[in-house]
């Protein structure tokens, strides 16, 4: 069962519901006031999970000591949390877009699909279209219709395997 | 480490890269810089920040792609981002694989020695005195090196220092890291 | 011997001319006109132009051949496929080597068209298109 995808970018939030088929408003920055909480409550623990993932990691490969303000080390990536009704799952992309996908506990790894629906229908249908703007402003969301009916296709194909 | 990033690009151009025609993109890329001329009456240096402006528009858009298709992680040092951009970014979207040169001693400042542009095949620069001394031709490259870079938290300062079409030797870009943009938080949270 | 070249656009304006001279049988490439021939030479051309664009249309190739004969100067003529006419003005009949000199001229045409600061119809004046005409005179006349 797959409840819900979300999609932050470095800023703002995006979001949609499969089963509804169809975007709910929503959206804020990370800065200004959100209009729904449950965003703002996942963004907030996604963000802090992350940090202290890539906190808890040993320092190995600092390269480059002419710059103090590096901060590369051998990063660790969060995955997923569960909790008893759901699990999420995270990926991230350097260019600090966040996919989020909700599930019910017993699915175990949805990486592979999240960088699908970035690879395939991310970087395709919006990142591709240079009339969709590229930093949305609090309260934009993914205007591609062929976007969100792919995606769309795509999770419902996922929640019947 | 050169060597397999240097393959892994050669396979990504080979086999999940769609091809254009060459002339196709010189000549579109040509009518969009003399028609930007024709627009700004000439005025080089107008015309030059337009180019940059779109590049950088371009630049933030191309690297999604380029991270989707390289699924690259993050560089550990400037050094390790040059190399990237000229054998992987280049050969991706350009079938070219410019030189990594000139290194400052902090490692902070590199420069980019093409030895061939397909933006400019077959192009003479007019013959107004003005161009010659102050159009940069391919200037759309360095907006989209800045734009591109900008989106994975590097503010790079990008600039051409010399140009065939001008009558120099080679054509040359230099990129300066100015520092590293911190990633944002949100509000109430550090 | 000596040639005059010239290459009239589609506004019956001339785009490039050049007087060239043979390089064959110890000729060392600078044109011998007299004087008033250095005159008479775009009239001679100009007034081909009328016989070029009737027999344009007489025949599929675009090498036309000697179209016309003034006093022992030979006129040739090729048109490309836009309309541009390549005229020559010379004095012994030499049909292969200057046809291939025209269809080397057409290549060299169209680079110059593949340059997107180019219009049709504007004055050719760049020197490395005058330096590779000179280059084909020495290959072909």
């Amino acid at each position: 069962m797959i409840y819900s995808l979300w999609i932050f970018d470095r800023h703002c939030i995006i979001q949609q519901d499969p089963k509804a088929a169809r975007p709910l408003v929503g959206g804020g920055t990370v800065n200004l006031n959100n209009d729904i909480d449950s965003a703002k409550l996942l963004f907030g623990a996604l963000f802090s999970l992350r940090n202290i993932a890539s906190k808890l990691t040993s320092n190995v490969n600092i390269i480059d000591n002419t710059s103090s303000d590096l901060d590369f080390q051998k990063q660790n990536y969060l995955r997923s949390f569960a909790t008893q009704n759901y699990r999420a799952h995270y990926f991230e992309t350097l260019s600090g877009l966040k996919f989020v996908l909700l599930t019910d506990p017993s699915i175990q790894d949805m990486q592979k699909h999240l960088h699908e629906i970035y690879t395939n229908f991310y970087v395709e249908y919006v990142a591709k279209n240079a009339l969709s703007p590229v930093d949305f402003k609090p309260g934009e969301l993914i205007g591609s219709e062929k976007f969100i009916n792919s995606v769309d296709s795509y999770i419902l194909s996922l929640s019947v395997t | 480490m050169s060597k397999a990033v240097r393959t892994a690009a050669d396979e990504i151009w080979k086999n999940r890269v769609e091809k254009i025609n060459v002339e196709l993109f010189t000549l579109t890329y040509g009518s969009v810089v003399s028609q930007l001329c024709r627009d700004l009456n000439n005025n080089y240096c107008e015309v030059n920040k337009q180019l940059e402006i779109m590049g950088e528009n371009i630049g933030v858009r191309l690297i999604e792609d380029f991270l989707a298709r390289t699924g690259a992680g993050r560089c550990n040092s400037f050094k390790e981002t040059g190399e990237i951009i000229s054998k992987v970014g280049f050969k991706i979207f350009l079938n070219i694989v410019p030189q990594v040169t000139n290194w400052t001693d902090n490692g902070k400042q590199f420069s980019l020695v093409f030895d061939e542009n397909p933006l400019a095949e077959f192009v003479e620069l007019p013959d107004d005195g003005k161009a010659v001394k102050e159009l940069w031709y391919s200037n759309v490259l360095c907006g989209v090196l800045k734009g591109a870079l900008q989106m994975v938290q590097l503010d790079v300062d990008v600039s051409f220092v010399s140009d065939v079409l001008r009558g120099h030797d080679q054509t040359e870009i230099k990129l300066r890291l100015i520092r590293y943009l911190k990633d944002e938080i949100p509000a109430g949270e550090d | 011997m000596s040639y005059y070249f010239a290459m009239i656009g589609t506004r019956d304006n001339p785009i490039y001319e050049a007087e060239l001279g043979t390089f064959k049988q110890g000729g060392d490439g600078t044109p011998k006109f007299s004087a008033e021939m250095k005159e008479l030479n775009p009239f001679i051309i100009h007034s081909s132009l009328d016989i070029v664009e009737d027999l344009q249309w007489a025949t599929n190739s675009l090498y036309l051949k000697i179209i016309d004969n003034y006093y022992g100067y030979y006129v040739s003529a090729y048109v490309t496929p836009t309309n541009i006419k390549f005229m020559l003005l010379h004095e012994n009949k030499n049909e292969e080597n200057i046809k291939q000199f025209f269809i080397e001229v057409n290549d060299l045409y169209l680079k110059t068209l593949l340059n997107p600061f180019y219009s049709v119809n504007d004055p050719i004046k760049s020197t490395m298109f005058d330096s590779k005409i000179k280059l084909l005179t020495k290959k072909y006349l």
